[in-house]
């Protein structure tokens, strides 16, 4: 198995100490970064979404591998800003007014980050101009909104709205357990992914667009 | 208790039989019909929020509203008026055990009875820490795990007579705790680190899934001791395994971290009153764990969802006769339509779910504030009538 491949493993299985191990030694032997980062750590997490997305594997498994992804990540990123590497987008995400329930936001972000994008988690219960604010200070290709109750959902709209002129520079994506495509298209959403590993092909589908 | 007469009556569903609340639960219980599909409103998971409580009492002029069942207000759901219930002919009548009610934290947010902080926002509640974040296996034992003082026998008795006072319904126990054992392993440890116990910690997952059942244990004990001879059915406290697309955890990891708790539980109740069905709640898309449920002793599920990826109809299928459903019913969309919108959920429903019996109409979470209170009423309105055996659609 080559070195990557040693990688990519370790992250499928979720063994972080492995990952830390073998892209340490990856670095010192002087591999490309971009070449650990793609070929490794995102290979492997792009294994697990496909495996989620199948029913194959469910939510601890998925952690487990984001949490190896993460401890390969820490090794390489001070490299990384000197490596030319360009991350895949920018996504601000977070659940809408009055929701607390960060389970799939969280999810969503693991398998965002596993693809390449960079996420600015803003947490729960955010009104609309915290949304705001996040896009100015991060100049976001995607905003992702999330709700698990049918009373804060209206939120979504709202903030939305609120976004303003932003609207032609940002995307904005949509999930949660009541939230449905035919909502999203009601309040002008860009997109709803009914799940983590979809999340991350629409947003895939988005920064091409 | 005795199966009342009636139920062996109910092969036909014959329309001029006459059945008490009591018995059209039962038959449904049994895996028969009685004259119409029993209607359940106000349990565990099938409340209605305050909100809407207060809106439909206006609506149907029952002002002023009882006092709260749960005294701190600590939740969506804190009324439960038999009124109401009389008003939309619903066939069971609910108690409490008094734990999560008196344990919870005040309105505004605080601290529960199982050590838990929480928060509030715009009504709805998250929890704000993990007691056990930072937990050892050892750290398990020194764990100040909430008694059962408190717990007030006279109240519960109290609550039985009343409902027997006003009419022949079919009794449920609410659940001992508003979380079951995964969903409140997760709030204890933290939602990610729990999931990555299972893998990563097994030992200390399975000594704190432990820990719980006990708990669990105790409260139920206590609560046959009080009620076990008066209770038709009994609610397990609700636990979410599955979101809208599958299950979040491995049949794997159910079976060998859950389903030998949920099953010593149930074993408790069917020694103490080997009449009770047993009632288990996950929302989600959980067709892959029922057969794994049946197993384990369970009587009713909860609620079923109307999901794309769930076909209720064939799961109807696949477990009729060995398990009840108790739901089913969307709260997403069609309640906030029209009257129209609202009767064509309704035969839906029935149409997967009721044919041959074993079904109990309800929605499948609380009836949130966004619907209107006339679509309530419509609502099972439409499920009384259109819900009559034999289905004629």
């Amino acid at each position: 198995m080559s070195d990557m491949q040693v990688i990519k493993e370790a992250v499928i299985g979720g063994n972080a100490a492995k990952v830390k191990e073998n892209t340490e030694k990856a670095v010192a032997e002087g591999v490309d970064v971009g070449i650990i980062l793609n070929d490794g750590l995102i290979a492997g997490m792009n294994v697990i979404g496909v495996r989620f997305k199948n029913n194959e594997i469910y939510v601890p498994e998925v952690l487990i591998a984001a949490r190896a992804m993460h401890a390969g990540m820490a090794v390489i990123k001070p490299l990384i800003a000197n490596s030319g590497v360009r991350e895949k987008g920018v996504v601000v995400l977070g659940t809408v007014k009055g929701d607390l329930h960060d389970i799939g936001k969280n999810l969503v972000g693991m398998m965002l980050e596993g693809a390449g994008y960079r996420v600015i988690d803003i947490g729960v219960d955010n009104a609309p101009d915290k949304f705001l604010k996040a896009v100015q200070e991060h100049n976001p290709q995607i905003v992702g909104m999330s709700a698990l109750l049918t009373t804060t959902m209206s939120h979504m709209k709202a903030t939305i709205e609120h976004l303003g002129a932003y609207r032609d520079s940002v995307k904005v994506m949509i999930g949660g357990a009541p939230v449905t495509q035919k909502f999203a298209d009601e309040i002008g959403a860009d997109a709803y992914a009914p799940d983590a590993a979809t999340a991350v092909e629409k947003a895939n589908q988005l920064v091409a667009s | 208790m005795r199966l009342p007469a009636g139920t062996e009556r109910t092969e036909t569903g014959g329309l001029d039989e006459m059945y008490t609340a009591r018995e059209r639960v039962l038959a449904a219980l049994n895996h028969s019909q009685a004259d119409r599909v029993p209607l359940a409103l106000g349990g565990s998971w099938y409340g209605v929020t305050d909100n809407l409580y207060f809106n439909v009492l206006k609506k149907v002029g029952l002002e002023p509203s009882v006092p709260p069942f749960r005294p701190k207000l600590s939740h969506t759901v804190n009324y439960y008026d038999d009124r109401l219930l009389s008003a939309l002919d619903v066939d069971i009548r609910h108690i409490w055990l008094g734990f999560s009610e008196n344990g919870a934290p005040p309105s505004g947010g605080g601290t529960d009875n199982w050590g838990i902080e929480w928060v509030e926002t715009e009504g709805y509640r998250g929890a704000k820490s993990h007691p056990l974040a930072n937990a050892t296996i050892d750290d398990l034992d020194k764990y100040n795990w909430p008694g059962m003082e408190g717990l007030d026998r006279g109240q519960i008795r109290a609550r039985i007579q009343e409902i027997r006072r006003s009419g022949e319904y079919a009794i449920a126990g609410r659940a001992v705790n508003s979380y079951g054992l995964f969903e409140l392993c997760c709030l204890l440890r933290g939602h990610e680190q729990f999931n990555v116990d299972l893998l990563i910690e097994p030992d200390f997952a399975r000594a704190l899934v432990e820990k719980v059942a006990d708990v669990f244990y105790r409260l139920t004990d206590c609560y046959l001791d009080a009620a076990g001879q008066d209770i038709d059915i009994l609610e397990l406290p609700g636990d979410d395994y599955a979101d809208n697309r599958g299950l979040m955890i491995s049949p794997q990891l159910f079976r060998e971290f859950f389903a030998p708790h949920w099953q010593r539980l149930i074993a408790l109740i069917k020694s103490r009153s080997p009449e009770i069905k047993v009632v288990f709640h996950s929302d989600g898309a959980i067709s892959a764990l029922l057969e794994d449920l049946i197993a384990i002793g369970v009587d009713v599920v909860h609620p079923l969802e109307p999901l794309p990826v769930t076909d209720q109809a064939a799961v109807k299928q696949a477990v009729q006769g060995r398990l009840v459903i108790l739901g089913g019913v969307d709260i997403k969309e069609a309640l906030s339509g029209s009257r129209d919108a609202i009767a064509v959920e309704v035969r839906q429903r029935l149409a997967n779910l009721a044919q041959g019996g074993g079904y109990i109409f309800a929605p499948s979470n609380h009836l949130q504030h966004d619907i209107p209170p006339e679509n309530l009423i419509t609502l099972y309105r439409e499920a009384s009538e259109l819900g009559r055996y034999p289905l004629t659609f």
